[in-house]
């Protein structure tokens, strides 16, 4: 103790400390003010209403508040979509607002080397020192190598921040998701999508659409109303007995790409046996006369032997969809039309299939959307391009982008040209809200992710992309934020929904808007920021004559009329102004314009470990970004990988066993889940686990990422394939499976 | 060894507890101000001997932080970055996995006498975290700052008039209760990781300071 003494003298005498008492008075008079007094005149509960965030859907929300905190999400009995309920995702909201593994502060790397299990050691910093990092970075890219060497990737958010600094590279995982169906229905309907009308539907058909498995909410209650009062069928055409599929009917199961000789055969057995909606096409539509030389030769004997469904099973499912008094054929996302390479043409056959039996604009058919037109805010100054040269070579697919930052792109195509440096190089990328689970070949990105001289991760999660970025900024959840919506799924009636903040920001998180504002001030870009926010909510609300305040007084939702009145088929955005069954805009650039097979297009596994491949995801999760949410971790913590029980044995696979599967682009290991409810030659993976960001502490490690056995072709091969959507067509291979 | 003055108990209670709110709260430049002045071992060093804790951590904080402090010419830029990334590694984004996330309900379980939820207190202290506390309620330099409140709160009450005698015996329940069905039931495992898990010595000593005093904390309410 003498030493301790005496060092501890000498260190004091240097430092002049004061003595003790004096150093515990200092203390006590910091810290205290924590905590405040609070009247608890019992439980201040409060009801605060919003939309959710999870998904597009918006679902209108009631949050109860109770002393501050919030308690519970519950669905807005006002919301005419909704119904007055949420799902699962929507009511785990809560768990994710305070989960304590989200994103709290500005952190900021000082590890320089990057990689799977690499820990980026970060360091907490305030959001001044953020905004001054970021802007230098991004300020050096665009010094040495133009504002086109920054990449915006994710959620199409950063049109301000693009046209500020002249970059055309609006990046965004719609490849890998939906272009098929928003090119095929743009042309089609002169809108990017549609929307079934499944309530009032007669007749449902489903083409690997599984909307019980999605479980988006105003879908998936509107079809459970509609099969619960018996009023509609429901057939499902799927190679695996999707959560759809156990609800339907009839489940067929269908070879995987079979379905879409099935659409042709269809089309085939209407117009030959005069099913078709004659005065309905000829008023509505151009381009009929053309469709029947396109199918003439696609009977259902020859459909039976590509999709493995009898030809009389075929021409029975036309003539039902045909004579039905209203039939839909929903397609959605990451569906059969967008994971094969005969996608385009299957899109286009289910819309003619529904344009030429009379069931667009009507109830039980569907509907074109019917979104509320808000007064669109404009940034003070327009943005121009430096180039219009793109990166991932998306200009060269007009239908897909046909001007700058519309939102699309071919995201697949990003790593290789950013490995490559061409057609130029990329210096800087800002990744927002998009994780790195949606591409394909993901160690492709990563490597693609290391050359880049900063990326910078706006994010809710520390999720894998946030381990590789340089710097982290943490967004705020829907929960702690305003926001007004013109929701776009429910196409009866439109309907704008509002949010209140249901508590303050926690931590340090901020929004996106003010996120940007910080990074695009310091950089002299202040007016390209679109006026955004609650003081901007009157005058976008001023077209319905409304307030925000008004409609929050009335419960958060406000519906302008209840009245539904179909939408005049000859003044569509499309070039004739009605429904294009021969489009001119596919001609006119060079690609099919009416449903066509091709032989190349099916593949086929030739041995017992040989399978075709499928994704699905689970009803509890959205994409990949829920997977750490507490009480949706606690539903499905896991994926496996859906196996036929015969096949499986076959090969030696027990339920539960590990097996690896391969793809063209790498293996995983995951759990087998041996079933009768897939076809024998087809395997599924649920997608949006196998996460390996240690910092997302519930899902870490918990499953695989199917992503990583999935191609991500270039610009090249997609150019080569003649279709216009760019798409990745994610499961266009045959995969390998053996126990591990 | 110096004669040390006897320093009222509540005094020596509240500055401990607003000193571990401090150390677990991310360090900015008064904690390195406290530390380059010598104010922190001051503290640390009176307060162990004012609750006779063990004074090898006293030893140890001088040998391993204060010693090279003095004969390394580390700024106080340097030494504030070294302690932030040890504080972001160890309680907010650790790797790997939050190491030691600073939340009572990632280190408790259910359990008789056992109440996971800090808010049921303070509510029966008719306080509530400012507005400006944007954490969870259940961090914690939350929780440090709560038994500090409470102690400053009753000793208020020592001289109290009869009619507020009530409101002492409540308070003093109030602060048995939370230490011992709340504090009591994760600090000191959460302490002992934290202690195991830091990648300076700072952290180390102080958690190993911190748990000696959650230790002095559940015998004192014990007797």
């Amino acid at each position: 103790m003498g030493r301790l003494a005496m060092n501890r003298r000498t260190f004091l005498k240097a430092a002049g400390a004061t003595s003790g008492v004096a150093a515990l008075m200092a203390m006590n008079g910091k810290g205290v003010d924590l905590f405040q007094e609070a009247a608890y005149a019992g439980e201040k509960v409060e009801e605060k209403v919003g939309y959710c965030g999870i998904c597009g859907m918006e679902c209108a929300y009631v949050g109860k508040v109770v002393n501050g905190k919030l308690v519970k999400l519950e669905g807005n009995p006002k919301d005419l979509q909704s119904g007055g309920s949420l799902c699962a995702k929507g009511n785990s909201g809560v768990s994710m607002l305070y989960d304590p593994d989200r994103l709290k502060y500005p952190l900021l790397r000082t590890n320089p080397e990057k990689g799977v299990g690499v820990d980026p050691k970060w360091k907490r910093i305030s959001w001044e020192e953020a905004f001054a990092i970021g802007t230098e970075k991004l300020n050096a890219a665009r010094q040495s190598h133009g504002g086109k060497s920054i990449l915006w990737i994710g959620k199409h958010k950063g049109n301000d921040f693009l046209n500020g600094v002249g970059s055309p590279n609006d990046i965004c995982h719609h490849s890998t998701c939906d272009t098929v169906r928003d090119v095929a229905c743009e042309v089609t309907l002169g809108s990017v999508q549609f929307i079934p009308d499944l309530a009032e539907s007669n007749y449902i058909l489903c083409f690997g659409w599984d909307q019980f498995g999605k479980a988006k909410n105003a879908w998936a209650r509107a079809l459970a109303d509609n099969l619960g009062q018996g009023k509609g069928k429901l057939v499902v055409v799927d190679p695996r007995m999707s959560p759809t599929a156990t609800k339907a009917h009839e489940w067929i199961p269908v070879r995987p790409g079979g379905d879409h000789a099935m659409t042709m055969a269809m089309l085939h057995v209407i117009i030959k046996e005069n099913l078709y909606d004659a005065e309905y096409v000829a008023k509505y539509t151009v381009g009929f006369e053309k469709l029947w030389p396109a199918v003439e030769k696609c009977t259902p004997d020859w459909a039976s032997k590509l999709s493995g469904v009898s030809a009389e099973t075929i021409a029975r499912i036309a003539r039902e969809f045909a004579q039905a008094p209203s039939a839909v054929i929903p397609f959605h996302k990451r569906e059969a039309a967008q994971v094969r390479e005969n996608g385009m043409s299957l899109a286009r056959a289910m819309l003619i299939l529904m344009i030429i039996t009379g069931n667009f604009e009507k109830r039980g058919g569907a509907l074109l959307p019917r979104s509320f037109k808000l007064d669109k805010m404009k940034p003070k100054a327009k943005g121009q391009m430096e180039t219009l040269e793109r990166v991932d070579g998306a200009e060269k697919f007009p239908l897909l982008v046909p001007e700058p930052l519309t939102g699309h792109g071919l995201f697949q195509a990003i790593p290789d040209a950013i490995l490559t440096g061409k057609p130029y190089p990329v210096k800087a990328a800002i990744i927002y809200a998009q994780g790195l689970f949606a591409m394909s070949d993901p160690a492709k990105y990563i490597e693609a992710l290391k050359k880049l001289d900063f990326v910078i991760n706006i994010n809710i999660y520390p999720d894998e992309i946030a381990t590789l970025a340089d710097l982290v900024l943490p967004e705020v959840t829907y929960m702690e934020k305003t926001g007004l919506s013109a929701r776009k799924f429910q196409a009866i009636y439109s309907q704008i929904a509002v949010s209140e903040a249901l508590v303050e920001p926690m931590y340090e998180c901020l929004s996106l808007s003010k996120i940007l504002s910080g990074i695009m001030k310091p950089m002299g870009l202040a007016d390209y920021l679109t006026p955004g926010g609650k003081d901007t909510f009157d005058a976008q609300l001023a077209p319905a004559g409304i307030t925000y305040k008004e409609i929050i007084k009335m419960g958060g939702v406000y519906t302008p009329s209840k009245t539904f009145k179909p939408k005049d088929l000859t003044d569509l955005k499309t070039p004739s102004k009605k429904l294009e069954i021969f489009s001119e805009e596919f001609e006119k650039h060079g690609y099919e314009n009416l449903p066509v097979h091709r032989d190349n297009w099916m593949i086929a596994p030739t041995s017992d470990n040989e399978f075709y491949f499928t994704t699905t995801r689970m009803a509890t999760h959205r994409h990949a970004s829920t997977q750490n949410v507490p009480w949706l971790y606690e539903i499905d913590p896991e994926n496996y990988v859906q196996i036929n029980t015969q096949a499986a044995g076959k090969l030696g696979i027990k339920n539960g066993d590990l097996v690896e599967v391969t793809g063209p682009a790498g293996k995983v290991k995951i759990k087998a889940k041996l079933t009768a409810g897939i076809r024998p030659d087809t395997i599924c993976i649920p997608h949006g686990y196998g996460h390996w960001s240690k910092f997302i502490t519930l899902t870490f490690n918990k499953g695989a990422n199917d992503g990583e056995i999935m191609p991500a072709p270039n610009v090249d091969y997609s150019l080569k394939l003649n279709d216009p959507s760019g798409s990745s067509f994610d499961c266009q291979f045959i995969a390998q499976v053996q126990k591990a | 060894m110096e004669q040390q003055e006897q320093i009222p108990l509540s005094m020596v209670r509240q500055s401990a507890y607003q000193l571990l709110q401090q150390l677990f709260t991310f360090p900015e430049d008064d904690l390195v101000k406290l530390l380059l002045k010598g104010s922190l071992l001051e503290l640390v060093q009176t307060i162990t001997q004012q609750l006779q804790l063990e004074e090898e951590i006293v030893a140890e904080f001088i040998r391993e932080v204060m010693e090279p402090l003095e004969s390394v010419s580390d700024s106080s830029a340097a030494v504030l970055e070294t302690l932030q990334i040890d504080y972001t590694r160890l309680f907010i984004s650790a790797y790997p996995g939050a190491v030691v996330p600073p939340y009572a309900r990632k280190h408790m379980t259910e359990g008789p006498g056992v109440q996971k939820e800090p808010e049921v207190f303070w509510q029966r202290a008719g306080v509530a975290l400012t507005p400006q506390w944007r954490e969870l309620p259940d961090h914690v330099a939350a929780e440090f700052g709560f038994m500090a409140w409470l102690i400053k709160r009753n000793a208020t009450h020592e001289q109290a008039m009869d009619h507020q005698k009530e409101l002492k015996q409540e308070y003093d329940s109030i602060e048995r209760e939370f230490l011992q069905q709340h504090l009591s039931q994760w600090l000191p495992g959460f302490l002992r990781l934290v202690e195991q898990e830091a990648g300076t010595p700072f952290y180390r000593i102080m958690a190993k300071f911190a748990g000696a005093y959650i230790e002095y904390e559940i015998s004192y309410f014990k007797q």
